[in-house]
């Protein structure tokens, strides 16, 4: 059985390649998952646009 | 007539005996003339007085005999004018001079006094009717055939009443209800609502109970019920909404249950929607949302303890900005989770603070149904 955890290196987060999911810095994976289809991006990505309300 | 004498000076000044002008008290008309002395190197022979109050301004002519009689429309509104006298070779037309010279004096202050022409003292029977006219602590009922609630239709209304709709209307207006009184509201089944704009509730603080939203209902407008005290939003299932926009449901501090219908897609925006409801403590979320939730849609709700996912839920999730999730609401969401086994495996993302609250066997509850556990 191949690992199924994994952590990403300081300031990162993991991203599915697939549907885009912006996820935390562990992956525990599916049963069926791989890790190859998750890249290491920045975690400000996790941040949204801001904006103010009138 | 009270005549008050008015310097036309060369170096752009008004000058006269009196200190403030004193044009009248309020409701007079025709008791104080201005009379204009001009000096002889102003050119110009059209001649003109703008009155600028904070509520109107005005611009008259002036006599050939250089003299004016305060307007009946400058003594409507009692308080503070400025007053500038103006002399052009061509005439004005609004604020647009047109002519090859203008004077325009530097603004003299002026003032109309309140007065007390207008007030009555009311009778008993004066005042019953004026509730009833104000419509203070009233029932509205929107009538059958009306169709859309404008724009600012109870902005500001300082009454508190209750709103009940028929199944004609079709849209509330942006703002429609904004800092009103409203304490409740009832629409009407199977209606034809279709949409409530942006801010149509916002800042409304006399809710008495929640709201339940027809499933008729496909728009809903940002900041709909922005920093209001409503208790709970209950969307009918199944609805035509297909997507929330940012800040859906944003700033709803006694908000304590959030139910979102079925027929939803997901949240459109790239921000926050369902943020700083600071007493939400349930959110249900059906299986049909399809777009991707991210950490920033779900975030800084304080109290929310409890996502509950509808069973066969297939779409990945982010709720690691929810840090206070019991390990009894996670546990249900694993189990509702579809069993994606022979199928692209998705992610629901708790965050490590959520995740310490859980064991190795309560997370393959997940991971066993091919979902990935962040």
């Amino acid at each position: 059985m191949s690992k199924q955890v994994y952590t990403a290196d300081e300031g990162k987060i993991f991203k599915s390649k697939i549907d885009g999911a912006l996820l935390s810095n562990v992956l525990y994976l599916g049963i069926e998952d791989s890790i190859s289809n998750y890249e290491q991006v920045d975690e400000s990505e996790l941040l949204g646009n801001e904006e103010e309300a009138t | 007539m009270y005549q008050i004498n008015i310097k036309v000076n060369a170096d752009g000044t008004l000058s006269t005996l009196d200190g403030t002008l004193r044009l009248g008290t309020e409701q007079e008309v025709s008791r104080t003339k201005l009379v204009f002395e001009i000096d002889h190197t102003i050119e110009g022979t059209i001649h003109y007085v703008k009155f600028a109050h904070k509520k109107a301004t005005y611009l008259y002519r002036v006599s050939s005999s250089n003299s004016l009689i305060v307007p009946p429309n400058v003594c409507r509104y009692p308080g503070r004018w400025f007053i500038s006298f103006i002399s052009s070779d061509s005439t004005i037309s609004g604020s647009t001079i047109s002519g090859n010279y203008a004077y325009i004096s530097e603004p003299y202050e002026a003032v109309v006094v309140n007065g007390i022409f207008g007030i009555n003292n009311e009778s008993e029977e004066l005042k019953l009717l004026s509730n009833l006219i104000e419509c203070s602590n009233f029932d509205l009922v929107i009538p059958t055939r009306t169709r859309y609630i404008g724009q600012n239709f109870m902005y500001k209304s300082p009454s508190k009443f209750s709103i009940t709709l028929h199944e004609d209307l079709q849209t509330i207006g942006e703002r429609a209800f904004e800092e009103s009184n409203i304490q409740s509201i009832k629409f009407a089944s199977d209606g034809n609502l279709s949409a409530i704009y942006d801010y149509a509730f916002q800042k409304t603080n006399d809710w008495k109970s929640g709201v339940v939203i027809p499933r008729s209902l496909s728009s809903w407008g940002r900041y709909a019920f922005h920093n209001s005290n409503v208790p709970s939003i209950i969307f009918e299932s199944p609805s035509k909404i297909n997507t929330f926009p940012t800040y859906s449901f944003a700033y709803l501090q006694t908000l304590t249950y959030l139910e979102l219908p079925k027929g939803v897609a997901g949240f459109s925006g790239s921000g926050q929607t369902i943020s700083f409801c600071s007493s939400l403590k349930t959110l249900k979320l059906p299986n049909t949302f399809s777009l991707v939730i991210q950490a920033y849609h779900i975030r800084d709700n304080e109290e929310l303890t409890e996502i509950i996912l509808e069973n066969g839920w297939n779409c990945s999730a982010n709720f690691s900005n929810c840090n206070n999730l019991t390990s009894s609401s996670m546990v249900a969401m694993f189990n509702a989770l579809k069993n994606l086994t022979g199928q692209t495996s998705k992610t629901l993302t708790l965050g490590s603070t959520n995740l310490s609250k859980l064991t190795s066997s309560q997370i393959a509850i997940a991971t066993s149904k091919n979902w990935t556990v962040s």
